[in-house]
């Protein structure tokens, strides 16, 4: 007995050391218990917490804190970074792309095919709406999407969808999307909508790119006879020009000869009037003068012309002087 | 030591008591409480709620609007044309108690939301065409849908907030016929283009020709009428001239025509009654 209680003040102590120690057990499972609370927000993110499940208060970037479990929790909803969805196509990576053949196949208003591939890039605008709100939403602004493109694009005929109308159907899109999802409280908001690659189906593409060909070969036939006309009118107009030219200078020399011509006569006639026949003479001889000593001549000497009649007229013409 | 130990076993007591008499309804869910199959609380807002527990079972279902992507189905048209009409619906939960007695599952309400669209989607579709299905007109003709579906499945404690047509498609072999259509739409456009550059390139070489033509014939016209002056004006400047003594000019002329004609080796046959010859043949 006496034994015992000798033991007693150690055992006392080690009581109290376990006390202490389970206290301090204790402490700490309280402390981490708290801890869980403690949650990191991004700068881009926002975080909604919920107390017994409602919505409460919404914490921005940080550190932040809400009760443990099961009094409040946290949902982390990232607000700012630009969400995409693509429709005919998915790109993984970068540069790699691959086309979805059926999903980028739509109808247009005239009963055609056109492979339209369209991205869609959006944000969250109310983070509560886009967390509790609707489920699956990033799925529902794809078939929204999808669906709006789709209705845009059977508008138009496949001509106005391949060349002029690519811009008119993205921005009518976007309205529209935007109107429906704000429709089913989805909180999204879209950025954009790109219409990518537009173009024929592949089993009609040849078709199509002979009709482009169509139409260079047009341009190069329509060419060809320009170059022709622009070859053929020029030659023509200076051909017209130098005949005009021609006959200006044959008017003038006409003109001009016929100036000369009358001057030197009127400067013949004034003398010849002074002596007549005198003149006259003399003309006369002056002309035989010049025109004789070139020629052959033949004469004629009898006075009745009877030995003409001889003459070989052949041999005369042939040539050799006949005297 | 005492207090710490009680302290240890009310915070244990009141965790479990917590978990057992309360259950928390989370901002996406809704809640029944039932009893005994019997409903006792509908809790269409998150928040905490009370329970007996073992004799009390609580339902969440989902709060949310959910999409709905039905698959394709087949359908005809006005002119009994098959169409593939894929399309989906928005539709949540709006009376819990309600959808809770008739439909209790997910997949059970699925089920009856795609009988009811299908029926009311074939029966309107039934009456219009493709160009009506896959235009403007369809929205019209959608809303209506909507709307009559929402009534059919009003009963069910469902609200429908949309259907819509994701895609219409025509069935494969269609298909096929549309894109020979195509193929063969631009080879005749093709060979048009073609034609008409054909055309074009006719015309102008026409053109060309025809504008040369007209071209030189004016010039030739412009040519003989300046000719023409030059000779009008020539004779009238030698007849003012020469008509002063008409004798004399004509021996003048003639003097100088011999002047012209005679060219060299010219043979000349000298007779006696030329003049010049007078005085050879008188002096004899």
């Amino acid at each position: 007995m006496s034994e015992e209680y000798n033991y007693n003040p150690n055992a006392q102590k080690i009581k109290k050391i376990i006390g202490r120690m389970s206290l301090l057990i204790l402490l700490i499972i309280v402390g981490i218990y708290f801890t869980t609370g403690v949650y990191q927000i991004n700068p881009s993110e926002v975080g909604l917490v919920k107390r017994f499940g409602k919505y409460v208060r919404t914490a921005g970037p940080g550190i932040n804190y809400h009760l443990p479990a099961p009094f409040e929790s946290v949902t982390i909803v990232d607000i700012l970074s630009l969400r995409k969805i693509e429709i005919g196509f998915r790109s993984s990576g970068v540069g790699k792309y691959s086309g979805i053949t059926k999903e980028a196949l739509m109808m247009t208003g005239d009963n055609n095919f056109a492979s339209v591939e369209s991205a869609v890039q959006y944000r969250i605008k109310d983070p509560v709406k886009y967390a509790f709100k609707i489920a699956n939403p990033d799925e529902v602004v794809k078939i929204v999407s999808e669906s709006v493109i789709r209705e845009r694009v059977a508008q138009r005929t496949i001509d106005q969808v391949l060349t002029s109308d690519r811009d008119e159907i993205a921005i009518e899109a976007k309205q529209i999307i935007q109107q429906i999802l704000d429709n089913y409280e989805s909180g999204v908001f879209i950025d954009n909508v790109k219409l990518q690659e537009v173009y024929p189906p592949s089993q009609v593409l040849a078709a199509f790119d002979d009709v482009n060909s169509a139409n260079q070969d047009m341009e190069k036939t329509i060419n060809t006879a320009l170059k022709y006309y622009n070859d053929v009118v020029p030659r023509a107009e200076g051909e017209a020009s130098k005949n005009v030219q021609e006959a200006e200078a044959y008017r003038e020399v006409q003109i001009l000869r016929a100036e000369g011509e009358v001057t030197r006569f009127l400067q013949i006639l004034e003398r010849y009037e002074k002596a007549p026949e005198i003149t006259k003479q003399r003309i006369y001889i002056e002309t035989m003068e010049k025109i004789l000593p070139d020629s052959k001549k033949i004469m004629l000497l009898n006075e009745n012309g009877g030995t003409f009649n001889f003459l070989d007229i052949q041999e005369v013409m042939k040539g050799g002087d006949v005297k | 030591m005492k207090k710490l130990i009680w302290g240890i076993v009310i915070i244990v007591l009141f965790f479990i008591c917590f978990a057992l008499f309360t259950y928390s309804v989370d901002e996406t869910k809704l809640a029944i409480r039932t009893r005994f199959g019997k409903i006792i609380e509908v809790n269409k807002e998150p928040g905490l709620y009370f329970k007996i527990p073992f004799i009390d079972q609580v339902e969440t279902m989902e709060r949310r609007i959910m999409l709905y992507d039905i698959n394709p189905e087949s359908i005809l048209t006005a002119t009994k044309k098959r169409l593939e009409v894929d399309n989906y619906v928005m539709w949540k939960i709006e009376d819990p108690q309600l959808f809770y007695e008739t439909m209790r599952t997910l997949s059970g309400a699925l089920t009856r939301i795609d009988d009811i669209v299908y029926s009311n989607l074939r029966d309107a579709f039934a009456k219009l065409e493709i160009g009506d299905i896959i235009s403007e007109a369809r929205r019209e003709n959608l809303s209506n849908i909507t709307v009559n579906t929402a009534a059919n499945l009003a009963q069910f404690g469902l609200e429908i907030v949309d259907v819509n047509v994701k895609r219409t498609d025509l069935p494969e072999a269609n298909a096929n016929a549309v894109f020979e259509r195509m193929q063969s739409e631009r080879y005749k456009a093709a060979t048009k283009i073609r034609a008409e550059g054909e055309k074009q390139a006719k015309d102008i070489m026409a053109r060309a020709e025809k504008d040369s033509e007209i071209i030189m014939a004016t010039a030739f016209k412009t040519a003989e009428e300046i000719r023409g002056t030059g000779d009008a004006e020539a004779i009238e400047i030698y007849a003012n001239a020469f008509s002063k003594d008409p004798d004399f000019y004509k021996f003048w002329r003639v003097m100088s025509a011999y002047e012209t004609s005679f060219v060299k080796n010219t043979s000349i046959v000298l007779g006696d009654g030329v003049q010049f010859l007078d005085e050879l043949v008188g002096g004899k």
